[in-house]
């Protein structure tokens, strides 16, 4: 059982190591920040489990317990700030501020309460056996608070999955599956102790690792994530370059099309002045033409100007 | 007007149109020229100018319009100088055109009342 704690332990401690980096990496990131504050907390969790395990005494297990259960707690705060940013669902504030208060109501209770929020008195302990390795398990009789607890945590996995089938509504079919199946391995492990308890096993309590194994999983996927944004950043950045590169051939080519106009502009502007009308037909032709010249050297103007600004003119600009 | 002005252009129509108005404008002596080489056979009446109009491109593999600015100051032209180009502002040629002492840069293409203006300013400085 230790040598288990121990590789969860160092999993969860590279996990919080990796994501903190992601997520502090400027611009800040909350979905990795709040994804490695959650994998930081599995280091003590896990730390009061190797404690639970070498209990000997009800009060030992108590303290044990109770410390994990805050841990849970933290851990569940971090899971309200980490599912919206990861979904970017639009959870209701009425909703949000009952998840948060019902969890601070569930802390201040396991802090309160004599024997936390899981114990009603000090629990009878049993001493079991895994894989040749002795360990304590806890026998808790049902309490109306545990039953709390309980819908609680139910209500914070409802919560999870609605995010998830929104996120997959909006076509991110497979980050929206990873986070519903990562959040039913956890209630999956759940149901795996009830049938212990049932037919009366001897393995050791699943749910212990529930955390461990959601955040296993979602680990990889936020990797994943994080591969496939930069994949999609580096074909964005090259797709804009590629563009980039043919608005500067468009703006050059006009311009050079500008370089050439300008002499022969020049020169029918000076052939014009020159002209000496003779009839009125001619007044009307000359000021026809002189008109022409000066649309054409507006043009001109327009389109260094636009070249100097570095964008495209619309098609009625140019026409001005 | 009384000055002589220099025209340089590689355009053969321009230069010509250019003589004809100038001379229309009141210029007594008018040069015109298509290239540094056309300049320099031309020596002692381009530097007796007192006003030079030259283009900046003078065609491809052709000296620039700042190389005849350079060359007309070595054989002593002491006139003012009017840069003519089709150009951008932002072209490295006009831009050391434009840093060049006692020079003027004018846009293509000109309005008449614009160029006399331009020769009237040019006389004023000398």
């Amino acid at each position: 059982m230790t040598s288990v704690l121990w590789l969860a332990f160092g999993l969860s401690l590279g996990a919080a190591v990796l994501h903190a980096a992601l997520g502090l990496t400027r611009p800040v990131d909350r979905t990795y920040l709040s994804f490695a504050f959650m994998m930081a907390l599995l280091g003590p969790y896990l730390y009061y489990e190797w404690v639970l395990y070498r209990a000997t005494t009800g009060a030992e297990a108590v303290v044990a317990f109770r410390s994990q259960i805050t841990i849970a707690h933290c851990f569940f705060g971090g899971l309200l700030v980490f599912v919206p940013a990861y979904t970017k669902a639009r959870v209701p504030r009425w909703q949000m501020a009952a998840l948060w208060g019902g969890l601070a109501l569930l802390f201040a209770i396991n802090i309160i309460a004599p024997y936390g929020i899981w114990f009603s008195a000090e629990p009878e302990l049993e001493r079991l056996t895994f894989r040749g390795e002795p360990y304590t398990a806890v026998l808790a009789p049902p309490t109306v608070l545990q039953g709390v607890h309980t819908v609680y945590v139910l209500g914070l996995m409802v919560f999870t999955i609605r995010c998830a089938i929104d996120l997959i509504r909006r076509g991110e079919r497979q980050r929206g599956l990873v986070l519903a199946i990562a959040i039913s391995v956890s209630v999956a492990q759940h149901l795996v102790d009830v049938v212990r308890d049932a037919i009366g096993g001897s393995w050791p309590y699943f749910a212990e690792f529930a955390i461990v194994s959601w955040g296993l999983i979602m680990s990889i996927q936020l990797a994943i994530d994080f591969r496939t944004t930069r994949e999609r950043l580096q074909e964005t950045l090259s797709e804009t370059e590629e563009r980039a590169a043919q608005l500067a051939e468009l703006v050059n080519a006009s311009l050079h099309v500008r370089d050439k106009l300008n002499t022969p502009l020049q020169t029918l502007e000076i052939g014009l002045a020159m002209c000496k009308p003779r009839n009125r037909d001619d007044i009307e032709t000359l000021a026809i033409l002189r008109r022409d010249v000066m649309e054409l050297a507006t043009l001109g103007r327009n389109v260094e100007r636009a070249a100097q600004e570095q964008c495209f003119i619309p098609t009625e600009e140019l026409a001005k | 007007m009384s000055e002589a002005v220099l025209f340089v252009d590689d355009d053969e129509d321009l230069c010509e149109m250019m003589r004809a108005i100038l001379t229309k404008l009141g210029v007594s002596r008018v040069v015109v020229a298509r290239s540094l080489r056309d300049v320099e056979a031309q020596r002692d009446d381009a530097i007796t100018c007192t006003i030079a109009i030259l283009d900046i491109n003078l065609g491809n593999d052709q000296p620039s319009g700042v190389k005849v600015y350079e060359w007309l100051h070595r054989e002593g032209f002491t006139g003012r100088t009017i840069f003519l180009t089709g150009h951008a502002g932002n072209d490295p040629r006009v831009q050391e055109a434009a840093s060049l002492s006692g020079s003027v840069i004018a846009s293509k293409p000109l309005s008449v009342p614009e160029l006399r203006d331009l020769i009237g300013g040019a006389r004023q400085a000398i």
